[in-house]
């Protein structure tokens, strides 16, 4: 088990060094002087040096890369290029927002789509079902920022339900708490319908397994057989599949905070991107990096917990 | 009471399936009888009905069978088609267990086998140390080493000979009054075959319960069976103990199977001869005898209307003209 976990933690980190990679590559590959566009057209040439100095983007591409990787390993993720903050602290500051978004919209659809998916396998056909095949479609079709839009104007400007806008008074949990519940809808709802579909799919595929047929000639009552027998088996997937789906979440999850205003990661990265201030989305791309892997690293480790075949097989 | 020194009395069984070709006739009129502490053997070919009967014995069937109303499963008294929900809950796994044919998929993958046999106790009143006690001596009982830590391991960490041990543990941990196997040993090797049915001889003697032994294996069948059925496309075609079916067979279909094996019941093979011609379509079934287009000694009657059962003598009975003409 433990080197099954190292295994998967060397996965993460590869990971999160290939996308940081990556998103080196794509800021060199933008077109246009990122210290002109920050700096706008009447900066003088020194001021740019020393601008591109500041954000280190004066090395050859190598160097840069691995000093950011080195920094990284020590909590370095340089400055805020205007406020002069350093990065790591505005993340920190951020953060918890952002996780606390992305783990209300997976609870909001594993929620719904985990006992929808269950029911319409086990009443297959039923209108039920059908029902259920048609909110799904839909949930799946409707992107977030629409779901977020439309859940603001009802509940929040109309019904009055939930706050509408921000993360709520600091300090106040419950406040904060219903200031999540709209944002965390909007971000999940699309996976309600990925969730209900995939969980049917693989419910209804081992409730034909022998094993199911026998726990019921052993007379297992019908609960226990579909809750534990074949929820327990037909869930091994869905666990992957959010694991990789987290990822998609935190997209989600940059609309939401935007439309709601709230603080997090998303509003603080595209809020950089507009300002060309590159260490601040470096390490908002790579926090949210190391989330998305993070989430396969428990995922994977849900995985095993729950079927010892492949907690054995490392 | 003739019920009493029979566990299982079926009598006019008829199943069929709803499928977009139309109604197909899978069982039809099936009488059978499993007296106390018999084995009764079931042979046929892949596709006559063996698992469908199996299944309606304790109501399994797929949701598209129509069990014909007609039909009476009597079982220790009771009419297992008119039990409600719990007294099927009570029948299953309690009453009547059963064996099924392939031992790597009939263990729930990731529910140690400890859970997977304590939860077959369910209605028991005993505390979960009690039952984990209960099914490790059940392991034991059927030759699993270390049975105690065995327990709380899961089904891919035990070899296919072992994993249908276990699954002979988890059909007798109730004390069934009939055990039913359907092809239990069909998926294994012979080595494996062969100590797998001396566990069950001898499991026989020490739990007292009567069987119904499906098989493909006209060796085994001869070996351990004291009653056998012939069934031939849904129909019972023969039937008789266990000496007068492999001595006296007096159905042509029977006495295909025996005449195809060459060293005729002495040999162990996995399969059933093969015999030219092909199945009939149960959906659409033909005029006259149900084998009357394989059948090398058909006559004048068969072509007209299906055969009645005619005794042979004593209990042996075939479905075909030629005994009721001889
Ligand atoms: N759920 C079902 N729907 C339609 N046809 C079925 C179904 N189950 C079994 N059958 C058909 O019923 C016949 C008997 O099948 P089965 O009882 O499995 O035979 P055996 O166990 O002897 O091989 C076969 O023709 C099979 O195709
Ligand atoms: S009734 Fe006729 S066709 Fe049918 S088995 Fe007997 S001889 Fe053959
Ligand atoms: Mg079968």
């Amino acid at each position: 088990m433990l080197l099954y976990t190292l295994k998967r933690l060397g996965l993460a980190i590869l990971i999160v060094c290939v996308a940081m990679l990556l998103l080196l590559s794509a800021i060199h590959l933008v077109p246009g002087d990122p210290a002109g566009i920050a700096l706008g057209p009447r900066a003088t040439p020194e001021m740019r040096a020393e601008f591109k100095a500041l954000m280190g983007l004066d090395q050859p591409f190598f160097i840069q890369y691995f000093k950011f990787l080195g920094n990284v390993v020590t909590g370095d993720l340089g400055v805020d290029v205007w406020s002069k903050r350093p990065v790591t602290q505005m993340i920190a500051d951020q953060l918890p927002h952002t996780v606390a978004l992305t783990i209300v919209g997976l609870g909001w659809s594993m929620m719904i789509g985990i006992p929808l998916g269950c029911f319409s396998a086990v009443h297959r056909n039923s209108f039920l079902d059908r029902f259920t095949a048609v909110i799904s479609v839909g949930c799946i079709a409707i992107p977030s920022f629409i779901v977020g839009l439309y859940a603001l104007l009802l509940f929040a400007v109309e019904l009055g339900w939930f706050p509408a806008i921000g993360a709520g008074e600091p300090g106040d949990l419950g406040d904060q708490a219903m200031h999540l519940v709209l944002p965390g809808l909007a971000v999940g709802l699309g996976w309600v319908g990925y969730l209900a579909r995939f969980v049917r799919t693989s419910m209804l595929e081992v409730m034909g397994e022998n094993h199911i047929r026998m726990a019921r000639a052993y007379g297992i009552p019908t609960r226990r057989i579909t809750y534990i027998y074949a929820l327990k088996l037909a869930i091994l997937p869905t666990v992957a599949l959010l694991g990789v789906g987290v990822g998609s979440l935190i997209s989600g999850a940059v609309f939401a905070e935007i439309i709601f205003a709230r603080p997090g990661i998303g509003k603080m990265v595209v809020d950089a991107v507009n300002t060309r201030n590159y260490p601040i989305v470096m390490g908002g791309v790579l926090v949210t990096t190391m989330l998305f892997a993070l989430s396969t690293l428990i995922s994977d480790l849900i995985a095993a917990w729950l079927d010892p075949r492949v907690r054995q097989g490392f | 009471m003739s019920t009493s020194e029979n566990v299982l009395d079926v009598r006019d069984l008829s199943v069929s399936f709803n499928t977009a070709r139309g109604s197909l006739r899978a069982l039809r009129h099936i009488d059978l009888k499993v007296p106390q502490n018999k084995i009764v053997g079931i042979v046929g070919e892949s596709g006559c009905g063996k698992s469908t009967l199996i299944n309606s014995l304790l109501r399994l069937l797929a949701p598209n069978a129509v069990v014909d109303d007609n039909s009476e499963i009597i079982f220790e008294g009771e009419d297992v088609m008119e039990m409600g929900k719990s007294d099927l809950q009570g029948l299953r796994g309690q009453r009547i267990s059963m064996i099924f044919q392939d031992p790597m998929t009939a263990l729930n993958p990731v529910i140690s086998i400890g859970a997977q046999m304590s939860d077959i106790l369910y209605r028991q009143k005993l505390t979960k140390a009690q039952k984990r006690e209960r099914a490790a001596a059940m392991l034991a009982q059927v030759g699993i080493p270390d049975s105690v830590r065995r327990l709380d391991d899961y089904p891919h960490q035990f070899s296919g000979g072992m994993r249908q041990r276990i699954c002979i543990a988890m059909a007798l941990m109730m004390n069934p009054s009939l055990l039913i196997a359907d092809e239990p040993t069909t998926a294994l090797d012979v080595t494996l075959e062969a100590q797998i049915i001396h566990l069950m001889k001898e499991l026989r003697e020490d739990f007292e319960c009567s069987m119904l032994f499906v098989s493909h294996n006209l060796g085994l069948i001869a070996e351990l069976c004291d009653e056998v059925i012939v069934m031939y496309a849904g129909e019972v075609v023969e039937q008789g103990n266990v000496h007068d079916l492999f001595h006296r067979a007096q159905h042509p279909y029977t006495q295909m199977l025996l005449e195809c094996d060459p060293a005729r019941i002495s040999e162990t093979r996995k399969d059933l001869p093969t015999i030219s011609g092909s199945v009939p379509d149960l959906v659409d079934l033909p005029q006259g005898c149900i084998f009357s287009p394989r059948c090398p000694k058909r006559y004048e009657p068969c072509n007209e209307s299906p055969p009645g059962t005619f005794e042979v003598g004593g209990q042996h009975s075939a479905r075909c003209f030629k005994v009721r003409d001889a």
